[in-house]
């Protein structure tokens, strides 16, 4: 089964002003102002084997991912660092 | 009783979870969600933590309504996936419908024909889809004897599961003559009686796991759904037992406060159980091993023994009854079950609707009131009827009808020709009358019972002395008979009985039959299985 790996770009689609708006006011509320521009690395793992990974930003994939949006603050701020982590492993050089 | 939850339903109930729009049980999220399927199990395990606990803070309501629609949608997932293997078809599977519930990219779809994109919801994907089979039956899961219809469900337009005999009463109800008003009170005081909503969804869910229904009447019978019904039996006969306490409670306090001077020959052990509470009571009285033993047939054959005994301190203001037998009954059911095993079931059918009316009349508004009255001479008429239609020909008959006025709720007679109205019709007329009226009493109301009770009525049209001897017997039997004015001086016998304790008596036996006819849902006991 195939596994990608998208940026930001490849939801063009999904970046619309309502969800802009949406995560703009999850990251305000939880108060991840400061987590807002770190980039992550996570993996949606399809029932049917495939598995697509976005790199992205906390911010974009609050648009990208809405289920991102709607978990507890103390529990994003306790996973998030382990996707950003994913992302430092899959881009040592940077 | 409505809402309510044994403890260990509770445990067996698989958790929900809920992120934004989406709700699902703990499973359910985990095959249906490529973003928790993303995290290692112990971040996912909390994620659902989390989403379980924002479905648990939901309002109950709120709560029960969503768990309504995660069992629909499993439903309605099985019934596709069983629809799936008869066809031989790969493509609808479980799995591959969870591809559908969360974002999609917009650039590659997957090749599943049945993708929709990211703001696809959940529901609106499930309606894009095939309908499902308009009835799923699980009676093959319920023991033998019990009334199959009872755990007939039925997947209506909006994806909810009920009990195929709640619609049965809402298409019945729906086709009553009476205001919005009294056919919710209907409404209400039938669907109770039969399967409550959280057994019919546990079993539906019990369902959504097999695939064979052959299969499912052996293996799944023994592994999930006996526990689990034996599990509600014993809750409810617990809660019956602590219910029925109170009522004996009241029953004593009522002598108490009417200076009866309390039976000498109270034991000892009795004043002990009269000390405690009512939870100790339930432990020493019937222990779970007895009552997981305890067959629905003793249930049922000790429940009208108690209503015998009721009826009879009603009647007759007995203080033996009600100090002595009637607390000894509650306290040993099964073992007075066996001993009234002999009893007659006709006499029981009507000694519940008996006390069915007496709990009405204690308990009815004036709307009510006239819609039994309604019902009341609705059976006079019809039995009227087939009185002359067995004395004079059918040419002579269809005068009497068209002399008559139109009937109260008539929706047979007052549309039929007259000369086209036989005696078979008119005695189905009558069971429609009769299911009605137990509905309305809030009293078994199965084929059985609505039957036994035609055939006593047919029983008097038939033998014309015993109909002329009826007019001997007393209050409570006439009103059985349906014949109006004997209700009305049954009923004006029960306004003018004010007297201390007959008026008290008429208040409890209410609430006995409200523990009975109730709390217990007619049809959900499941004899033990041996």
């Amino acid at each position: 089964m195939t596994d990608t790996v998208k940026g930001p770009t490849d939801y063009d689609e999904l970046f619309t002003p309502e969800n802009r708006d949406a995560a703009n006011l999850a990251i305000e509320e939880k108060g991840l102002q400061e987590l807002a521009e770190l980039s992550i690395r996570h993996t949606l793992d399809y029932p049917d084997g495939r598995k697509e990974t976005f790199e992205s930003t906390v911010e974009e994939a609050f648009v990208i991912c809405p289920p991102f949006r709607s978990l507890s603050a103390p529990l994003l701020h306790a996973i998030i660092p382990a996707s950003v982590e994913k992302y430092k492993q899959a881009h040592p050089e940077e | 009783m409505e809402g309510y939850v044994p403890e260990q339903l509770k445990e067996e109930q698989p958790r929900i979870v809920k992120y934004n729009d989406y709700v699902g049980t703990w499973g359910q999220a985990i095959v249906e969600c490529p973003f928790l399927r993303g995290f290692d199990d112990t971040t996912r395990d909390m994620i659902l933590e989390e989403g379980a606990q924002n479905f648990e803070q939901l309002p109950p309501e709120e709560a029960m309504a969503l768990r309504e629609d995660v069992y629909a949608k499993l439903a309605t997932a099985q019934s596709r996936t069983e629809a799936s293997t008869e066809k031989n078809d790969t493509s609808y599977t479980v799995e591959e419908q969870a591809t559908e519930i969360t974002f999609q990219t917009p650039q590659e779809k997957p090749e599943n024909d049945n993708v929709v994109d990211a703001k696809t919801t959940i529901d609106e994907k499930l309606i894009l889809q095939e309908e499902p089979p308009r009835s799923q039956r699980v009676a093959l899961l319920v023991e033998p004897g019990v009334d199959a219809q009872e755990f007939e469900l039925t997947v209506i337009d909006d994806g909810e599961v009920k009990p195929k005999a709640d619609m049965q009463i809402s298409e019945d109800l729906a086709r009553m003559n009476v205001s919005p008003e009294t056919k919710q009170y209907l409404h209400e005081a039938a669907v109770p009686a039969r399967m409550s909503d959280e057994v019919a969804h546990d079993v539906a869910a019990v369902q959504m796991e097999a695939v064979d229904e052959s299969a499912v009447a052996q293996d799944t019978y023994d592994e999930q759904l006996a526990p689990m019904v034996n599990a509600h039996v014993v809750s409810q006969l617990e809660q019956d037992t602590a219910a029925l306490y109170e009522i004996r409670q009241e029953v004593e306090a009522t002598f108490d406060l009417a200076d009866h001077e309390v039976s000498s020959n109270v034991t000892g052990e009795q004043e002990a159980v009269a000390d405690e509470s009512p939870s100790d009571v339930e432990s020493d009285v019937l222990p779970d091993s007895t009552l997981l033993e305890y067959s629905a047939e003793m249930h049922d054959e000790a429940v009208e023994h108690v209503m015998l005994l009721v009826g009879q301190a009603l009647a007759e203001q007995d203080e033996e009854t009600w100090q002595d037998e009637l607390p000894e009954a509650l306290q040993n059911e099964p073992a007075i079950a066996v001993e009234v095993a002999s009893i007659d079931a006709p006499d029981l059918v009507l000694s519940n609707v008996k006390h069915a009316i007496l709990a009405f009349e204690a308990e009815a508004t004036p709307e009510e009131s006239e819609q039994m009255d309604m019902l009341f001479a609705e059976m006079t008429q019809i039995t009227e009827f087939l009185t002359e239609l067995q004395s004079r020909d059918i040419a002579t008959a269809a005068e009497i009808l068209e002399s008559q006025p139109t009937n109260t709720t008539g929706e047979v007679i007052e549309h039929m020709p007259l000369t086209a109205i036989t005696e078979e019709q008119l005695i189905a007329r009558l069971e429609i009358v009769c299911e009605r009226m137990l509905v309305m009493l809030d009293a078994p109301h199965d084929r059985e019972h609505v039957q036994v009770m035609v055939h006593q009525l047919i029983t008097l049209v038939e033998d014309r002395e015993a109909w002329d001897k009826s007019k001997a017997l007393t209050p409570e039997e006439l009103a059985v008979m349906g014949t109006r004015e004997y209700k009305l001086a049954f009923h004006q016998q029960l306004s003018d009985d004010r007297s201390t304790i007959g008026h008290r008596f008429k208040q409890i036996g209410a609430a006995a039959l409200g523990v009975f006819e109730g709390i217990v849902p007619h049809g959900v006991l499941v004899p033990a299985r041996s």
